[in-house]
This record gives C-alpha cells, sequence and structure tokens, in this order.
C-alpha cells in the first residue's frame, strides 16, 4: 500500500492546531463519556479530521486551510454543549 | 463464487465484533438515552430478554451508535475512500447530538470501522462491508429477540460494563 505521506502531513497539522487552540480555550483535559461537554480530543481531533476531509474534497489542502480548519473545529466543540445541547433523560 | 461469500462472511463477522465491542464500551447496555430505547428495552424483558441486551438494542433503533457507523463508514468508504471515513465520522457525531447521545460510542465506532476497513483493503473491498454490517445488524435486531437481547448482555456483563 503506498501512503500519501503529504495528506498524514496536512491532517496532522489540522489536529495539533485544534489541540493547541483547545488547550487555550481552557477545555477540559479527561474525557468523561457521561457528559455533553466537549474536551481536547473528543470531538475536537474528530471534527478537525471530518473537516479536512470535506475540505480535501471540495478545495484542496495546504497550511493556512488546515490551521483555519483546527481553529474552526476547537471552537465548535468550546461551544457543542451550546449548538448541540442534550436533554436531561432518566437522571 | 465461494471467495465471495467467505469475503462476505468475514466481513460480517467483522463488523459484528466491531460494533459490538464499540457499544458496549461506551455504556449502551447500562441506561436509555431516550424514553423509545427504554419502552424498547421493557418490551423486550417481557418477551422473556435481557433488560441490559434490550437497552442495547432499544438504543441502537434510538441512535446511530457505533452500528450505524460502521454501515456509514462502509458506504462511505466505497464512495470516497479513507477521507470518506473520516466525513462520515463527523456526520454520524452531528446526528448523535440529535439524538441526546454525548456521541462517544457512534464517533469512534465509525473510525474503528474505517480503520478496520483499510486494513482489509488488500482482501476484502468495502462493499463486502456495506453487505456484512446489514448482515450483523440482522443477527441482532431482527432474527431472535430474547436471544439476543441475552448475548448482549452476558458480552455486557463479561466485559464489565453494566
Amino acid at each position: 500500500m503506498n501512503v500519501p505521506y503529504t495528506l498524514i502531513y496536512f491532517y496532522g497539522i489540522s489536529i495539533i492546531s485544534s489541540i493547541i487552540i483547545g488547550i487555550l480555550l481552557k477545555m477540559p483535559l479527561k474525557p468523561n463519556t457521561n457528559s455533553f461537554e466537549g474536551n481536547i480530543l473528543f470531538p475536537t481531533v474528530f471534527v478537525a479530521l471530518g473537516l479536512t476531509a470535506i475540505a480535501e474534497f471540495l478545495f484542496g489542502l495546504d497550511i493556512i486551510l488546515c490551521v483555519i480548519i483546527g481553529v474552526f473545529s476547537a471552537l465548535f466543540s468550546k461551544y457543542i454543549n451550546r449548538i448541540f445541547p442534550g436533554v436531561d433523560y432518566g437522571n | 463464487m465461494e471467495i465471495e461469500v467467505i469475503k462476505l462472511i468475514i466481513a460480517s463477522i467483522i463488523c459484528w465484533i466491531n460494533f459490538v465491542v464499540v457499544d458496549t464500551y461506551f455504556g449502551l447496555p447500562k441506561k436509555p438515552g431516550v424514553s423509545g430505547a427504554e419502552v424498547i428495552g421493557k418490551k423486550i424483558e417481557k418477551i422473556g430478554g435481557n433488560i441490559n441486551g434490550g437497552y442495547f438494542m432499544g438504543n441502537i433503533v434510538c441512535s446511530p451508535d457505533a452500528s450505524a457507523g460502521t454501515l456509514m463508514a462502509a458506504i462511505f468508504y466505497y464512495a470516497m475512500g479513507f477521507e470518506g471515513g473520516l466525513i462520515a465520522a463527523l456526520l454520524i457525531f452531528i446526528g448523535n447530538r440529535l439524538c441526546n447521545d454525548p456521541g462517544y460510542a457512534g464517533t469512534i465506532g465509525t473510525i474503528t470501522a474505517t480503520i478496520l476497513i483499510y486494513l482489509c483493503s488488500g482482501f476484502i473491498e468495502p462493499q463486502y462491508f456495506i453487505a456484512g454490517m446489514v448482515i450483523a445488524i440482522f443477527t441482532i435486531q431482527g432474527f431472535h429477540h430474547a436471544y439476543a437481547s441475552k448475548l448482549l448482555g452476558s458480552i455486557a456483563k463479561k466485559m464489565g460494563r453494566i
């Protein structure tokens, strides 16, 4: 299998920039599977990966775009609890 | 002809293990996420099944967990390659949130399914995983509810997630 190293490099930039912005935004470090709050790894990393994949199909990737995606996915995860709030059920 | 059937069976076993392990690990059998899942769990208990397996099956119906994630990952991988699986994970996450689910099971199940399909891509093509996941979900949701819920309950007990 031939591995496309440039693509891995771009996806890596998106993930790392999203994690750095997540740390700057003081998101919680530990994942809590019962809470609807975003944390550093979830869903930040998965949003960054998905958005980078969409951007690759639509525009093609470059470094600036990957950093912008990282910033956006960190902000999206920081406020995920307000964008898609959970409701209390069975608590 | 025979080789296709063997590929289909192997793909459905991989899909079954992927979604059952991921969903059980992230606590689907523990509690119902919405009232529809609770109704399904209680109903399955009434016909002689296990309540935790019933909650598992109810949560699968009411929210796109690792079962829907594996199916979406196979479809997106077939259509768009490895990156398609990553897009599927994002869409599954949004679907989870719309269904009052934190989204861990669905998103991580989609990513693990994408990785498994990638690792198998030399031997089993992605279209076998689409058919294999349909078979895998049929063994849980369509075949025999009471027996399936008991099996899921005992798997959850063995993994210590109840």
